[in-house]
């Protein structure tokens, strides 16, 4: 049994291709999706019987189902309607909706987090509505949410590797391509799913590095793990 | 002769670091059978750790415990095992397992380490849970208990275990005052009934009452040792202004 | 045409690719208990044997909590096809399935055992419990306990998740769909509206039973 992972190196450039697609969808999904989250949030917590509603079953609908019937349904389904969706953008589509639904959970749970007394400390000083949204309540959220969210977009790039199913041409998809044609398709799967080790380690990293500028001083992710890592035993 | 005198523990030149943090510097004591010796001290002069080093809690940096005439050697597991079945402790935080009830609390030392059948180790259990009045207790979780409870409990559980000493760190510090009393109840009518205990604990009125020695400790050092009334009474300094600032 | 769809024949058909579905779920999610348990105790206890494994456990554990199943299956499939080992593909996902849950379950437990407090071993240790006495009756119940919630979360990805068995031939519900879609193309909407709608029953009631278990636990 002989491997060739040279076959690998002759094909890079296709590997990074579909990782790059990956990369570009799965950003474009969290936007969207944050948004999403955003509204959906926020109708959640309406007190408005319709909204409430539809909110809720928005987020039960696209959280109990799993992503690649989802995107089945808009790239199949779609059609008898009219609507004509191409890989791409069925894909998108379905990922930006599946992802709405789990950010709407995160960011309600950042904004239930946020304690009355800091809403009405804010006005008590004098602060408009706007302003305390401004300077207190989103800033506090989006603190909250940041790490959350740097663990669903992981979620997103694994959980992308399924359009490759409808024809969207991401890692996955390169994958099963090269695999086709050099037919050595151990290789193949193993270094795809190095890369997509590679491709979370680094995007986490990065995400988390920016995390700690933006929102200045907020090490103490890092510090915890490590210091749990390293917690005293029995003796 | 003189067996009823002679220390049935010792600790001598006792040293703790943890990292660059040296905790004890040094520690000598004796305890003899049926004494009760208080370590008082303010907050950080390593009491805790040094009871924490007499049942292998934490090993000595250096240093040797005695118990019965026998050294002590904390760096081979099994003999700290050993010692553990004759040195009980209970601690400030109380520690109860919450996912058993109060009497599997209590029986599973005695059954798992002691090796005691189900029915007797039951039968001390609910002996020592009358005799403390818990024993309407037995069935229950512990977050159903009151912390002097909780905390009456855990004592109960160490005493199963039919210890020659019992260490007490700081049993009553996270005790609202009505809860404490019940607990330094049940520690003077232990010490009544002549077990050994070296005990941690802020509240100077009841180690006057129940300690017969007490030991000053500061910064990892005892600064004086000696029979309760002297020692509380004493003229030294660093004492007094300890004592003053805790009795107001 | 909707009734040719779901005639008695087709729903029979989803009936048995949802019965696939929980089989790999269930098995994956068993694996996932039992194992991942183990590997937590290898990861987190300081045992000499262990001081080996215990890196070995957290590259596995990091490796496979970042991997797609998809590639994983495949990657199984080809895996075991170049050792010359011949199973049946459902035996493939669930290798794959089994893969990819236990390093989940054992990420769950080791969170359950480490978040307890070091008082909980002290107490037992001073009793004059050895550590395995200590970890299999003070520890292992309270961690294994607080590790329900995010399992049960767990197990619902993990229904969903057996969608991928797909790539592999495997008829559970979502491969079920897509045969229903080739005898009817153009009613794909609803074939994959009905599938969503199976998913969602049989998922629906786990994020109760999660939400019950971690109230339930909040309490205590």
């Amino acid at each position: 049994m002989q491997l060739y992972f040279r076959v690998i190196l002759r094909n890079l450039p296709e590997f990074i291709r579909g990782a790059s697609l990956t990369l570009y969808i799965c950003t474009l999904a969290m936007l969207g999706g944050f948004i999403i989250g955003v509204l959906g949030a926020l109708g959640r917590r309406s007190r408005r019987r319709l909204v409430w509603f539809l909110s809720t079953a928005y987020v039960n609908l696209f959280r109990n189902t799993p992503l690649l019937v989802q995107a089945y349904l808009f790239y199949f389904g779609l059609p008898s309607f009219g609507i004509n969706l191409t890989s791409i953008q069925a894909g998108l589509l379905a990922l930006t909706v599946n992802n709405g639904g789990y950010m709407t959970e995160i960011v309600r749970g950042g904004m239930n987090a946020i304690h009355r007394n800091e809403v009405d400390a804010a006005l008590a000083l004098g602060m408009s509505t706007r302003q305390m949204l401004q300077y207190v309540v989103i800033p506090h959220v989006f603190r909250l949410v940041y790490p959350p969210m740097v663990n669903q977009f992981v979620l997103l790039i694994l959980g992308s590797s399924v359009l490759a199913l409808i024809g969207m041409e991401e890692l996955t998809f390169k994958a099963r391509m090269i695999e086709a044609y050099t037919f050595r398709a151990f290789e193949v799967y193993l270094s795809t799913m190095l890369m997509y080790v590679i491709l979370t380690v680094i995007t986490t990293g990065i995400l988390r590095i920016i995390g700690w500028r933006a929102l200045r001083g907020e090490k103490s992710y890092l510090s915890a793990v490590v210091g749990k890592l390293f917690g005293r035993f029995g003796r | 002769m003189t067996g009823e005198n002679e220390a049935i523990l010792r600790l001598e030149g006792i040293t703790k670091s943890f990292g660059k943090l040296v905790v004890l510097k040094g520690i000598d004591l004796a305890v003899r059978k049926g004494e009760v010796v208080a370590l008082i001290g303010p907050s950080g002069s390593g009491k805790s750790t040094c009871l924490r080093c007499i049942n292998g809690l934490e090993v000595p940096d250096s240093g040797r415990v005695y118990f019965r005439g026998r050294q002590v050697n904390f760096t081979n597991r099994h003999e700290r095992r050993e010692i553990r079945k004759h040195i009980g402790i209970v601690f400030q935080s109380y520690n109860l397992f919450p996912h058993m009830t109060v009497e599997e609390n209590i029986t599973i030392g005695p059954r798992k380490v002691l090796g005691e059948e189900r029915g007797e180790a039951l039968r001390r259990a609910h002996e020592l849970l009358e005799k403390f009045g818990l024993a309407d207790k037995a069935r229950a979780m512990p977050d159903q208990l009151s912390g002097g409870q909780q905390q009456r409990v855990a004592i109960i559980r160490a005493l199963a275990m039919k210890p020659e000493i019992l260490l007490l760190d700081e049993v009553t510090s996270a005790l609202d005052p009505e809860l404490t009393r019940e607990v330094l109840n049940l520690i003077t009518q232990l010490a009544a009934e002549g077990l050994t205990m070296v005990l941690v604990s802020h509240e100077m009125a009841f180690v006057r009452r129940t300690a017969v020695r007490v030991a000053f400790m500061e910064a990892g050092r005892i600064v004086l040792e000696g029979p309760v009334n002297e020692v509380l009474n004493t003229d030294n300094e660093r004492v007094r202004r300890f004592l003053v600032a805790l009795e107001g | 045409m909707i009734e040719n769809i779901f005639s008695l024949t087709n729903l029979k058909l989803l009936g048995r690719g949802a019965a696939m579905t929980l089989l790999l779920a269930s098995v994956g999610v068993t694996a996932g208990a039992i194992f991942g348990t183990v590997l937590a105790v290898v990861r987190t206890y300081p045992a000499r044997a262990f001081r080996l494994m215990t890196p070995l456990v957290w590259l596995y554990v990091e490796i496979f909590r970042r991997t797609p199943l998809l590639i994983l299956i495949l990657l199984t499939y080809f895996g075991l096809a170049l050792a010359k080992v011949e199973v049946s593909n459902v035996v493939v996902a669930i290798v794959a399935i089994s893969i990819t849950s236990i390093a989940y379950m054992c990420e769950n437990v080791r969170a359950g055992i480490e978040s307890l407090p070091r008082a909980q071993w002290d107490a037992g240790f001073a009793l004059g419990m050895h550590g395995w006495q200590t970890l299999f009756y003070i520890i292992l119940p309270q961690a294994l306990r607080l590790a329900i919630p995010p399992s049960i979360g767990f197990m619902q990805s993990l229904i969903k998740d057996t969608s991928m068995a797909t790539i592999i031939g495997i008829v559970e519900l979502t491969h079920a769909g897509v045969i229903l879609r080739y005898r009817f193309p153009l009613g794909s909407f609803y074939i994959f509206g009905a599938v969503m709608i199976a998913y969602f029953l049989i998922c629906y009631p786990l994020s109760w039973a999660g939400d019950f278990a971690e109230r339930r636990l909040r309490r205590e």
